[in-house]
C-alpha cells in the first residue's frame, strides 16, 4: 500500500499530519466511512476544505450545512433526512457535513436530533456509499460521544485540527458579532462552548498571543455573565484586564 | 494482511493489543487510523503511538473530574462502582469501563485507552 499525501505548507506541522491522514482516507475509501473532523474554527475548516477540494478536483464532494432545529428544540428535519435531500439521486464521492453542533443545545438535557441520528445509524451505513465526514467543534464531539454513543461507535476515523492565532482572531470576531442578551439560548450556549475551547487552544499555544488571550477571556467573561454563574464572569474579566495591562 | 505486515515490531503490536482493551471495534478504529497516518506499510512505532494517543484524547473529551475519580477507582479496585449505579451505567454504556471474565471470575477495569491520555498516571 502506498498513498503518499503532501500536505499544504500553510498548515502547522500537527495539522499537516492530520490533513494527510484525512486526504488519504478520502483517497483510499471504498464505500461508506464515517469520519469526524474536530475543528473549533470556521476559518481553519474552510481552509482545510478548500485544500481538499484542490487536492481532489476529480472528486464530487458534496458540502451540506445542516438546518438547526426550531428555537423551542423541535426537530423539523433530522440529520439523515437533510442528508438524503441533499444527495437526492446523485452519487457524490464524499459528503462533508457542517453544523451538527447547531443541532442541539449543549446545556439542555435532551437532544432529539442526536437521538434520531443515533437510531438511524444503520440506515446511514446502507444509504450512503461514500465517506461521510462531519466537521464538528470540540464541544460537539464531546456531546455526540455521550448522547449518540452508538452512532459515534461506528466511526472509522477522527481527525483534529488545532487553530492558530489568526484562526482564533477570526473565530472571536464571529463570536462577538451580535453576542448580547437578545441571542437565543442555544446560540449563547454554543458560543460559550466555542470560547472555552478557543481559550484552551490559545493558552496551550507555543507562543500565546496576549491580545487574543485577553479578548477571549473578556468574551468568555461576558458569556458567563449571560449564564448567570456565581461570579458572573468576574474571574475572566480580571484575567483579561491583567493581559491588557 | 498479517500482523507482521502491518508492523513487524512485536512490542508495538503488543502495545496496540493492550490499548484496545479487548473491544474489537476499537481495534479496527486504531488500525484504520494508524493506516490513515502513514504513506505505506508497515506502520512505524511513532505512528502507532500517535494514533493511540489521539484516540485516547478523543475518548477523554467527555470526561468530567467525577468521571475520572470513578474510573481511577475502578482501575485500582477492578470492581464495579457499587455506590453510584447511574454513573456506573453511563461509564459502561459509553465504553469507558469494561467487564472481563477469566478463571478467577468477573472483574472490571477502565477502558485501557485512558491510560494513554497525556498526564494520566498508569
Amino acid at each position: 500500500m502506498t498513498a503518499a499525501m503532501t500536505p499544504p505548507v500553510l498548515l502547522s506541522a500537527e495539522n499537516q499530519v492530520e490533513f494527510a491522514a484525512l486526504a488519504r482516507m478520502l483517497h483510499l475509501a471504498e464505500g461508506f466511512r464515517l469520519a469526524f473532523v474536530r475543528v473549533n474554527h470556521a476559518s481553519l475548516r474552510d481552509c482545510v476544505v478548500g485544500e481538499l477540494r484542490a487536492r481532489f478536483p476529480e472528486k464530487k464532494i458534496l458540502a451540506l450545512t445542516l438546518k438547526p432545529p426550531l428555537e423551542d428544540g423541535t426537530v423539523v428535519h433530522g440529520v439523515v433526512t437533510q442528508l438524503q435531500e441533499a444527495v437526492g439521486g446523485g452519487h457524490p464521492d464524499a459528503i462533508f457535513v457542517f453544523g451538527l453542533d447547531a443541532m442541539f443545545d449543549p446545556a439542555a438535557r435532551d437532544s432529539p436530533a442526536l437521538d434520531i441520528l443515533n437510531l438511524n445509524r444503520d440506515y446511514l451505513v446502507k444509504r450512503f456509499l461514500c465517506p461521510v465526514v462531519f466537521w464538528v467543534a470540540e464541544f460537539g464531539v464531546r456531546e455526540l460521544m455521550s448522547r449518540a454513543s452508538d452512532f459515534w461507535a461506528i466511526r472509522s476515523g477522527t481527525y483534529h485540527f488545532v487553530g492558530e492565532t489568526e484562526d482564533a482572531r477570526s473565530t472571536l470576531e464571529r463570536v462577538e458579532d451580535g453576542f448580547d442578551w437578545s441571542l437565543d439560548l442555544r446560540e449563547k450556549h454554543e458560543r460559550t462552548e466555542i470560547l472555552w475551547h478557543v481559550l484552551k487552544e490559545a493558552e496551550s499555544a507555543e507562543r500565546p498571543d496576549p491580545a487574543v488571550l485577553a479578548a477571549t477571556l473578556y468574551q468568555r467573561g461576558r458569556a458567563l455573565e449571560f449564564g448567570e454563574t456565581a461570579d458572573g464572569g468576574r474571574e475572566h474579566f480580571e484575567r483579561a484586564l491583567a493581559r491588557y495591562r | 494482511m498479517t500482523p507482521q505486515e502491518f508492523c513487524p515490531d512485536s512490542t508495538v503490536l503488543e502495545g496496540l493489543c493492550r490499548a484496545y482493551g479487548g473491544h474489537i471495534r476499537t481495534l479496527f478504529v486504531l488500525l484504520a487510523s494508524a493506516m490513515d497516518r502513514c504513506d505505506e506499510l508497515p506502520v512505524t512505532r511513532a505512528v502507532v503511538e500517535r494514533t493511540i494517543r489521539r484516540q485516547a484524547i478523543d475518548l477523554s473529551l467527555s470526561l468530567r473530574p467525577a468521571h475520572w475519580d470513578a474510573l481511577r477507582k475502578i482501575h485500582a479496585s477492578k470492581a464495579e462502582l457499587a455506590d453510584n449505579p447511574d454513573l456506573w451505567n453511563a461509564l459502561i454504556r459509553n465504553l469507558l469501563a469494561f467487564a472481563y471474565e477469566d478463571e478467577s471470575g468477573v472483574w472490571y477495569d477502565w477502558n485501557a485507552l485512558l491510560a494513554a491520555v497525556p498526564g494520566v498516571a498508569k
